[in-house]
């Protein structure tokens, strides 16, 4: 039978289309998640150039897998993990090109499309932004998944467990670690 | 005393939205009549302060062709290699590779050591001389490098083309 035109298709539906090798869908896929991707990678990883690469390859990567998607599983969740994946592999590289490389200084300030227009209120907002990321990088990489998946993805316990494929109690705790680590940075 | 320390072990969760009503509730009124777990809780709400105010990044306008043009480099082979190979761990998956080069390999090689051996089923039963001639050298060959139809014969032979070059490289190896 065939959909109303007009019904709303989910993630899940459009997905099925991707894995039939349906480019319009792909791209409505790519259209609907690629702000939220970018912005989970770049407070992840704190690198926007990084955040903007790997984001293009988690889209690669739904491309090439999406027959192996079942749509028994939130297409958020299984993109989630394809994006953490990406990145972990990428933190690894980098933590290998740093023993054998001197490591760069860090970049202090990222550019940041903002609202605000003059130099003095980007200045700020750049200042602050590499603050949050001095905080944030003092996080081993579970406990910074679990915030950023948490406080600015807007995700519930339940959604992280499944992401990170632990237990919900699991997820409380780093949690909970993660938030004592912030006090402990903040306090300094 | 025994309160506090349950109300603390809940308050990362109910800063989080993630407990029940009645916890939610209990601990409300709790955190209104204990001065030390209010303090506590505090604290923890600065730290999601302390790291809110991020702002959100746009990709570049020209993101979603991006991604379609490289979607559209990668070929029907890279998807079909994805799903076919990439479940498998990858010991089994080396392993798969292997035996396809094995018995691609193989093949080649049957099918090219045809040429030489159809005299021979062509008349079986042997009772000629010159079959004899035909078996001894085909014997003889084996003492090549890379005698004719073997596997090394077939890939030099599918992938360099000739048997010349075959033959140079049965000396030279
Ligand atoms: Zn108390």
């Amino acid at each position: 039978m065939e959909k109303h035109p007009n019904k709303i298709q989910t993630d899940e539906d459009l997905m099925q289309r991707v894995a039939k090798g349906d480019k319009n869908a792909f791209t409505t896929l790519v259209q609907l998640h690629q702000k939220s991707i970018l912005n989970f990678i770049w407070r992840f990883m704190g690198d926007k150039t990084q955040a903007e690469d790997l984001s293009q390859e988690v889209f690669l990567k739904v491309w090439q897998s999406a027959t192996k998607y079942e749509k028994r599983a939130k297409f958020s969740t299984w993109m989630y993990r394809i994006a953490i994946n990406l990145c972990l592999n990428k933190k690894r590289a980098l933590k290998i090109k740093n023993i054998f490389l001197a490591p760069l200084p860090l970049k202090k300030q990222t550019q940041i499309n903002t609202d605000c227009t003059t130099p003095e209120n980007q200045l700020l907002k750049a200042e602050q932004t590499s603050q949050i990321f001095d905080i944030l990088n003092t996080l081993p990489s579970a406990q910074r998944l679990a915030v950023t998946l948490k406080f600015y993805q807007g995700l519930t316990y339940a959604e992280i467990s499944k992401i990170l494929d632990r237990s919900i109690l699991a997820v409380d705790a780093l949690l909970v670690r993660a938030k004592k680590n912030i006090q402990k940075k903040i306090e300094k | 005393m025994n309160r506090c320390k349950d109300i603390r072990k809940k308050i990362s969760a109910f800063q989080d939205g993630e407990v029940n009503q009645a916890q939610k509730e209990s601990i409300e009124i709790h955190l209104q009549n204990c001065r030390e777990c209010k303090k506590e809780f505090e604290a923890m709400m600065l730290t999601y302060q302390s790291i809110d105010k991020l702002p959100q990044i746009e990709h570049g306008p020209m993101f979603t062709q991006q991604v379609m043009a490289g979607i559209n480099k990668t070929s029907w082979l890279d998807r079909f290699l994805n799903n076919i190979l990439r479940p498998l761990p990858v010991p089994a998956a080396m392993t798969a590779m292997v035996m396809i080069g094995l018995l691609s390999g193989a093949l080649l090689g049957n099918l090219v050591i045809q040429d030489q051996l159809n005299p021979l089923e062509l008349s079986f039963p042997w009772n000629s001389p010159d079959q004899e001639i035909i078996v001894s050298s085909l014997s003889l060959d084996s003492f090549n490098a890379v005698p004719p139809g073997s596997i090394a014969d077939g890939f030099l032979r599918v992938t360099l083309g000739s048997d010349m070059t075959i033959q140079n490289h049965g000396v030279s190896l």
